[in-house]
């Protein structure tokens, strides 16, 4: 959301453009949840109703005020047309009794509200307030819901292949399709169990996903030392290190303290070092280094990896990426990693970029401002 | 002689028992995991019959895939797998010839695949 809101004057005359331009003009507003306040700025030409389907289009306002001259029937034929692709925005009717305001529609999508004329600056920036905030409410609802609805469809699907995969080797096994092949049905219970460990880390990251993006956990700030933290998760990822052949190095100072929450600082190491673990080559290496500035900790995990290319470096940090190529197929992830990194990373204010190249390896360097 | 039967997925999930299952039943399985693996052993050799995942590296590979097979060879029967259909939106079918001018596969079906029904299914499009 803007700090800065476009009001639209729809009128034959100009005195209401007049009115609004000077009552907006230095009027802002303090809304809940945002950070800046809101400005108005009324667009300064004439508009009539007959090209108010181009100007909804064109310059997508965030509020019409429309003038008395504008009747609820001759709105209503262009407006329908003019909504198509465009409703979000916010309607004031200007209208000379009740019963005529009546007449006006309210769609649904659609901030709406009138005022009795004849009207006052003050009741002009009230209802101008009113409709800002009731359209800043409705545009974050459908933010978050399309945003919710998004990640649970992706989530359904990534959740359908495997249960698909557990669902047809049970079939097979319940139903002895390979006669007598018990190792064969062994190695499909193995496999089973694979893939619902699977699911459970993917249901774990939605929900660590989850809780940090609605902000309502209550999040315990104490000094964290983050070198005890990466030692942790260096001893928790070893075996996996190990299967791989892949060595890990910490370099850092004895004891480098950062006001953060514990288990946040331990899901940042543990993902990035897992990456630079799974990404990597067999033999091997991974380099993390972390650096105590006066403004800032840096954290540098360096691998000897596959690496990632142009491309895909700017899809990293999105929900459910996972980068497919021949090298990457056998390697299994929910694809949600580092954009619960990033997201945890935000809370802090901080930064992550990536530095990749494709068979040499990948950085990914992190900064953690002190409070 | 053994029918030729190509598969192509890239969960190993879907290829590995349904491999060993089509060859316990007598036929001979070829496998890739990528529409260009696939289309690389296709070149080579053509098979009798090809089930092809819908996504592979790219979200409509298999139809790809399918289509480069019919326009080969037209009497090589297809079957279309996949778990991403009507539910989200993707609203494609082979059950009529409309949707088979568009859609080159003769059999479409959602995961997870019954393998008695799979079997019976590539018996009938093979004619056996």
């Amino acid at each position: 959301m803007t700090g800065l809101l476009r009001v639209l004057v729809i009128d034959d005359k100009p005195d209401l453009r007049v009115l609004a331009a000077r009552a907006l003009q230095k009027y802002s507003l303090r809304v809940d949840h945002q950070e800046n306040a809101i400005a108005f700025e009324v667009e300064p030409n004439e508009h009539r109703l007959d090209c108010l389907s181009d100007r909804l289009r064109n310059q997508k306002p965030d509020i019409v005020i429309l003038g008395e001259s504008v009747s609820a029937q001759s709105f209503f034929g262009n407006f329908s047309q003019a909504v198509c692709g465009c409703s979000d925005f916010a309607v004031l009717a200007i209208r000379s009794d009740r019963q005529q305001a009546a007449c006006f529609f309210s769609p649904n999508s659609c901030y709406f509200d009138y005022l009795i004329s004849p009207i006052s600056k003050d009741e002009l920036c009230f209802a101008v307030a009113k409709a800002a905030e009731g359209l800043i409410r409705q545009r974050s609802a459908q933010d978050s819901t399309s945003q919710t609805l998004s990640l649970l469809a992706i989530a359904a699907h990534e959740l359908k292949a495997p249960a698909a995969s557990i669902e047809g080797h049970l079939q097979i096994v319940l139903d002895q399709s390979a006669g007598e092949n018990k190792e064969f049905y062994r190695h499909l219970l193995e496999r089973c169990l694979v893939r619902s460990q699977a699911m459970r880390h993917l249901l774990n990251d939605l929900l660590d996903l989850q809780t940090i993006k609605s902000g309502k956990k209550k999040r315990e700030i104490l000094s964290v030392d983050l070198v005890e933290s990466a030692r942790n998760a260096i001893e928790t990822l070893r075996s996996q290190a190990r299967d791989k052949n892949v060595s890990v190095a910490l370099h850092s100072p004895e004891k480098l303290t950062l006001q953060a929450t514990r288990l946040e600082i331990d899901i940042i190491f543990n993902n990035l070092l897992s990456n630079a673990i799974k990404y990597n080559i067999e033999n091997g290496k991974v380099d993390l280094t972390l650096e105590d500035r006066p403004q800032d900790v840096v954290i540098r995990v360096e691998d000897t990896g596959i690496g990632i290319s142009q491309q895909d470096q700017s899809q990293l940090f999105r929900e459910f990426t996972r980068i497919k190529t021949e090298k990457t197929q056998d390697i299994s992830g929910t694809g949600l990693g580092l954009c619960i990194v990033k997201n945890i990373i935000e809370l802090y204010q901080g930064t992550i970029d990536v530095r990749s190249t494709v068979n040499q390896g990948t950085t990914f360097t992190v900064r953690l401002p002190h409070v | 002689m053994a029918k030729k039967i190509l598969l192509v997925d890239d969960d190993m999930d879907f290829v590995m028992p349904n491999r060993v299952l089509l060859e316990q039943a007598g036929y001979t399985v070829s496998t890739a995991s990528s529409q260009k693996e696939a289309s690389a052993m296709i070149a080579k050799e053509m098979p009798d019959l090809a089930i092809i995942d819908i996504m592979l590296e790219s979200a409509d590979s298999g139809f790809t895939l399918a289509y480069h097979i019919k326009k080969a060879k037209p009497d090589v029967p297809i079957v279309l797998v996949t778990s991403v259909t009507h539910d989200y939106g993707l609203d494609f079918d082979v059950e009529t010839d409309e949707e088979r001018r568009w859609v080159k596969g003769d059999m479409l079906i959602d995961k997870p695949i019954r393998f008695e029904q799979l079997l019976d299914d590539i018996k009938r499009l093979l004619k056996e």
